[in-house]
């Protein structure tokens, strides 16, 4: 009866995995639910607020460049293939910077783990962005009455990818900052500017000087975004970019993010040290 | 699936609590205990904060400062407290987070059902944010959420007292389902303020007197025992009081008017 237990073991994976499944999405239901508490507009206002901020940036983009980049792709859906992309990715790492801190009183549930949490509001934010990058395909496509995304399936994977990049980049830093501060200040601040300029966001990569080229390629968004343009019309050129060092972004990230928390979970719920006293060896 | 011997073993576990500025009291110190399955112990103590600490810790929901606590099995969280609701939430929401977390596959909808008539509230209610509902109502609905589930270990900390008074309605179902919750599996419970309701459900004790662990057995002993000790400390504070009431009338610091009144 030795095949028993493999079959056994299967189904106590797979009935896990559901679990899994289920307290990520109720985290983020939950986070759902308390933002539309907490905001003037319920429900709609969580989808509004990053809306009004990437319109805005669409606006000031337009206003100030005019509408430059029109060849290969419409310019609204050029320009929203890289801000929506980009606050995602920002978005959900900063949140998995300081989610554990934020959502301290769910671990009163022993079974939520910080990963779980940490996943959750990360799904929220995939979904919300998400959301926006779907009104924009079908606005546009609307508007020129023509489906505009060439290849669906790699634009969803791809854009799933960066997502994943930024909880890869947030979970690891998320433990060293820990230990350092001042490490997460610095790439909390990193993620916001200096990425900001250099995700081919306002720019195509092909416009860059092949001299300052290699200063850019280095970020992974800037490939993931061009390779989002790319996946709308193939014919987008976007010299340098590589897909495998992209995806090979996002395995190493994640990678490294999992792993380093697997061995650090425990520091994350380390009672802070009571005033005083010297240290927790001092005699009780 | 069998549910081992032992379900919770403390090892060489110490807590302090912050007790003012830069003051700290022992809650329990190098305590190291197991608790195995089917077992019934009730926590007592003088002071309430030492039990409902070790229990706090032995649910998990806190962590001592030295040693550790191993769970074999599934620990609820002290029945009656729950920190993970939001009064911006509903009591249908706050519920639901909680059973998708904790309920059997399939059983979340029976589970909201039961969490919301030991609640007592209606639908309308239920779905306003539990900031807005009445204390006893919030109680109740973490309560009603402690019992919900099937844990290995139930972790009771203090109840209201309607709760196990037998005079409340609510308070009878939510009592038939804690001993429904228990059969079978394993209570910690922490007695001090409600000693009359831990010696009905548990059959072993432990006494913590000033942070250590005095006696492990019969719980009317342990129950006997700390009132020697309250007693005893009582009978100290007052001799200490009475020192230094004598100390102050003989270096004459209090007040003249104060010898002068007329009874």
């Amino acid at each position: 009866m030795s095949w028993i237990m493999p079959r056994r073991s299967l189904g106590h994976a797979i009935s896990q995995l559901l679990l899994q499944f289920r307290i990520v999405s109720a985290v983020a239901r939950r986070e759902l639910q308390l933002r539309a508490a907490k905001g003037l507009f319920g429900v709609a206002g969580v989808f509004l607020e990053p809306l009004a901020l990437i319109c805005t940036f669409l606006a000031l983009r337009i206003l100030i460049r005019g509408a430059g980049e029109g060849t290969y792709l419409n310019l609204v859906l050029w320009l929203a293939l890289g801000f929506i992309p980009f606050f995602m990715f920002a978005d959900v790492a900063i949140k998995a910077i300081g989610g554990v801190q934020k959502g301290g009183d769910l671990y009163f549930y022993r079974r939520l783990r910080p990963l779980d949490s940490l996943m959750g509001t990360s799904l929220l934010t995939v979904q919300i962005f998400g959301t926006m990058m779907l009104a924009f395909v079908l606005g546009v496509s609307f508007w020129e009455w023509e489906f505009v995304v060439e290849n669906p399936g790699r634009l969803v994977f791809l854009y799933l990818g960066i997502g994943l990049i930024g909880f890869g980049v947030g979970l690891t830093t998320l433990i060293i900052g820990h230990l350092l501060p001042i490490v997460a200040w610095v790439i909390k601040s990193f993620l916001r500017r200096i990425l900001l300029w250099t995700s081919c966001i306002f720019f195509p990569i092909r416009q860059i000087p092949d001299e300052f080229r290699p200063f850019i390629l280095w970020n992974p968004i800037a490939h993931g975004v061009e390779l989002l343009r790319q996946s709308c019309n193939p014919a987008y050129p976007a010299p340098g970019v590589s897909a495998v060092y992209f995806w090979g972004w996002v395995v190493g990230s994640i990678g490294f993010g999992l792993f380093i928390y697997a061995n650090s979970e425990e520091l994350l719920f380390a009672n802070e040290p009571l005033p005083g006293l010297d240290d927790g060896d001092a005699d009780l | 699936m069998t549910t081992p011997a032992t379900v919770i073993e403390v090892r060489r576990a110490s807590k302090r609590l912050p007790a003012g500025v830069n003051e700290v009291k022992k809650a329990f110190t190098d305590l190291s205990l197991s608790v195995n399955h089917g077992h019934r112990l009730g926590l007592f103590s003088v002071n309430s904060y030492e039990a409902q600490t070790l229990l706090e810790c032995l649910a998990g929901v806190e962590k001592p400062d030295k040693g550790e606590v191993l769970h074999h099995g599934s620990v609820s969280w002290p029945v009656g407290t729950n920190q993970a609701f939001h009064g911006m939430l509903s009591g249908y929401a706050n519920a639901r987070f909680a059973a998708e977390v904790y309920s059997q596959p399939g059983r979340i909808q029976a589970d909201l059902q039961l969490i919301q008539e030991l609640t007592g509230a209606d639908d309308a209610t239920f779905h306003e944010p539990i900031g807005a509902w009445p204390s006893q109502m919030k109680k109740a609905l973490e309560l009603a959420v402690s019992l919900a589930f099937q844990f290995d270990v139930l972790a009771v900390g203090k109840m209201n007292s309607w709760v196990y008074k037998d005079i409340d309605p609510c308070g009878v179902r939510i009592r038939r389902l804690l001993e429904q919750r228990i059969e079978g599996r394993t209570l910690v419970m922490a007695a001090s303020g409600q000693n009359k309701f831990a010696l009905d459900f548990c059959d072993e004790g432990i006494a913590i007197v000033a942070g250590e662990l005095l006696y492990r057995g019969d719980p009317e002993v342990c129950l006997e025992l700390v009132k020697d000790e309250n007693r005893r400390l009582k009978y100290h504070r007052r001799e200490e009081s009475q020192a230094e009431i004598e100390r102050l009338f003989g270096q004459g610091t209090l007040d003249d008017d104060s010898s002068d009144c007329q009874f």
